[in-house]
């Protein structure tokens, strides 16, 4: 099979573009400059990595991301990478022909493939909200994850349910990670992520053969490992205390900091404040919305209301804040302070009058 | 007065165990204080921002003051192994538990006099178990988590970068680090008004004790369960 290299010279790419990309990659990963040549050297030997793509319960976000990253080796890479194989919405193939195309790929490169999972697997009902092919999305993922050499869940929909795991989930919507067991699964969460992260990770995949190493959390370190508010453009803002009040006040013109507006981004692990998007251009705080820390585990349920300061209690479930909530736990223990005192005391001076002869006897 | 003579001060608290006790009400209410600052920051820094850097110090102190209560909550059990009878809690004898529902019953009302308890009370044990032992525990954990992140590289990573997926997410973290700093108020609260009401109804200077580390033995130390009789009267002589 070609190599990266061989597909990208055809594709009229130059030599100095392909070290360029190389050198973004290792940026991008965070790696040594020694590694450019090794990412170099892999992508010019090593025969090009078959990817299945799968689109399970999701809205297609991902892809939109996907295809919008901006930087033309990045777009083709991807595009390429993938949809030559199996990808739903991208491949010109359908129907059964589409099927077939993607149980040839997992048939020669049993055990060897990378697949890449857009969307969540449905257990409500046996899984028939979502059915592709004729089978539920979960048995799909298992057919597929079964000769896969490691799986990448692309987007919060794979790797927390994102919206439609939002309580009560009606769906039973569940996270790759819940049902692919027994093979290495990495986490691209965002919703969307961003399409150079998944470049990235697989590129690190290529060149190194393992996948690259993870947070707790289970996301790939080099973009996953601080978050939104570590690298915010805003954030000397908010360590000065300047702090937008209303989106059309002094402090939004001068671009203080979002916190008070609901900003989540304190909480969100996201790669946004760094990499940005569309080829760096902006990202979401910089253009003036907050944070929805739309990466998070359950983000739909604790970011909620979108507006609101942080500390509110998630998804409104309570209507109140932990202030309000301590406030109040504060009332109640100053008013039972209160009529504990005053029993006390009435207690005490009714037995001064009725016991004051024991209390001479001992003193 | 009169009834000064015949009791025995008795040397309850070390020092060691004063110290801690004034580190941690000094280090909580920093971290209370600057806690809330940084969760509803209200003042709005003027001018320029190079000018200013009010959340961030208030991070900066919230973080100092933090070591500073793990290193003495360290500190402080190490001194229940090292300590004297009163820095420790048996809560496995049975003595504990009678003294347990005897003691809630005091604060009902429900029982006239109490033994006296040159230490603490089974109550107090509790109360201290649970708000300073198992929330301090919660807090430390849950706030260093927020600082180290998910990141598990590193001594830090190793410790703490758990707590996020275990908890889910940062938000619930978060969360849970926010609510459970009002319960040190509302313990503040309790505290203070038990340990007055104590002073001035048995007059064994439980208030100035945790300065000086004396305690007067009250009258009824050493006397046993046959006072019981009294229960039936709701009344709170000291003697009987
Ligand atoms: S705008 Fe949001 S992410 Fe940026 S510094 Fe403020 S709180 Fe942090
Ligand atoms: S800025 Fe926040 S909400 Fe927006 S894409 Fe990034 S992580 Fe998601």
């Amino acid at each position: 099979m070609e190599s990266y290299y061989h597909w990208a010279v055809q594709k009229g790419i130059t030599r100095r573009d392909f070290l360029k990309f190389c050198t973004m990659m290792a940026g991008m990963l965070g790696l040594e400059a020694t590694a450019i040549p090794r990412i170099a050297n892999a992508l010019e030997t090593k025969p090009r990595l078959p990817v299945i793509y799968l689109n399970l319960q999701e809205c297609t976000c991902c892809c939109e991301s996907l295809i919008r990253s901006s930087h033309p080796l990045f777009s083709d890479f991807i595009l390429n990478m993938i949809s030559l194989d199996y990808m739903e919405t991208l491949q010109a193939a359908a129907g059964e022909q589409a099927e077939a195309a993607r149980k040839k790929v997992m048939n020669e490169h049993y055990g060897n493939y990378v697949l890449v999972v857009e969307g969540s697997a449905t257990l409500g009902e046996g899984g028939i909200y979502c059915t592709i092919g004729g089978v539920t999305a979960n048995e799909l993922l298992q057919e597929c994850a079964a000769g896969a050499a490691a799986v990448i869940a692309y987007g919060s929909c794979a790797t927390n349910a994102c919206i439609q795991g939002a309580h009560p989930n009606p769906t039973q919507a569940v996270p790759i990670r819940r049902i692919v067991k027994d093979k290495p699964v990495i986490d691209v969460p965002g919703c969307p992520p961003i399409a150079e992260v998944i470049t990235g990770t697989i590129v690190h995949y290529i060149t190194f053969g393992t996948i690259p190493e993870l947070t707790s959390l289970g996301r790939p370190k080099a973009f996953y490992s601080k978050r939104v508010h570590d690298g915010c453009t805003r954030r000397a803002f908010f360590d000065a205390g300047q702090f937008v009040e209303q989106f059309d006040d002094e402090g939004a013109k001068k671009g203080w900091c979002l916190y008070k507006v609901g900003c989540k981004g304190p909480v969100a692990y996201n790669a946004c404040a760094v990499t940005e998007w569309n080829d760096g251009v902006s990202f979401p705080v910089k253009s003036g919305h907050p944070c929805m820390a739309c990466s998070e585990n359950n983000w739909y349920d604790s970011s909620t209301p979108f507006y609101t300061h942080l500390a509110e209690i998630p998804n409104d479930v309570i209507g109140k804040n932990p202030d309000q909530i301590g406030l109040a736990a504060l009332g109640i223990a100053g008013a039972g302070v209160i009529v504990h005192g005053a029993v006390t005391s009435a207690v005490r001076g009714r037995s001064n009058k009725d016991g004051s002869d024991s209390e001479k006897d001992t003193r | 007065m009169k009834h000064i003579a015949i009791r025995r001060p008795v040397y309850v608290w070390e020092l060691p165990v004063r110290l801690f006790h004034w580190i941690n009400a000094f280090a909580i209410a920093v971290l209370f204080l600057t806690g809330m600052y940084i969760a509803n920051p209200i003042l709005v820094a003027p001018g320029e921002a190079v000018m200013h850097f009010i959340i961030g110090t208030m991070r900066y102190w919230h973080g100092i003051a933090a070591f500073i209560f793990t290193a003495n909550m360290i500190y402080r059990a190490f001194w229940f192994w090292a300590g004297n009878e009163y820095a420790k809690i048996r809560f496995w004898k049975k003595v504990f538990w009678q003294d347990l529902i005897n003691t809630i019953r005091y604060y009902l009302f429900m029982r006239a006099e109490h033994r006296g308890h040159l230490g603490h009370n089974a109550l107090a044990q509790i109360s201290y178990i649970v708000f300073i032992w198992i929330f301090g525990v919660v807090m430390i954990f849950t706030g260093f988590a927020m600082r180290v992140g998910t990141d598990p590289s590193g001594v830090g990573g190793m410790l703490f970068s758990w707590v996020i997926p275990f908890m889910h997410n940062e938000n619930m973290v978060r969360m849970v680090h926010h609510v459970l700093a009002w319960a040190y108020v509302v313990f503040l609260l309790i505290h203070l008004y038990l340990v007055f009401r104590q002073d001035i109804l048995d007059d064994d200077a439980t208030v100035s004790s945790i300065i000086s580390g004396y305690k007067y033995e009250l009258p009824t130390t050493g006397q046993s369960e046959a006072v019981h009789s009294s229960d039936t009267q709701p009344a709170l002589t000291k003697g009987d």
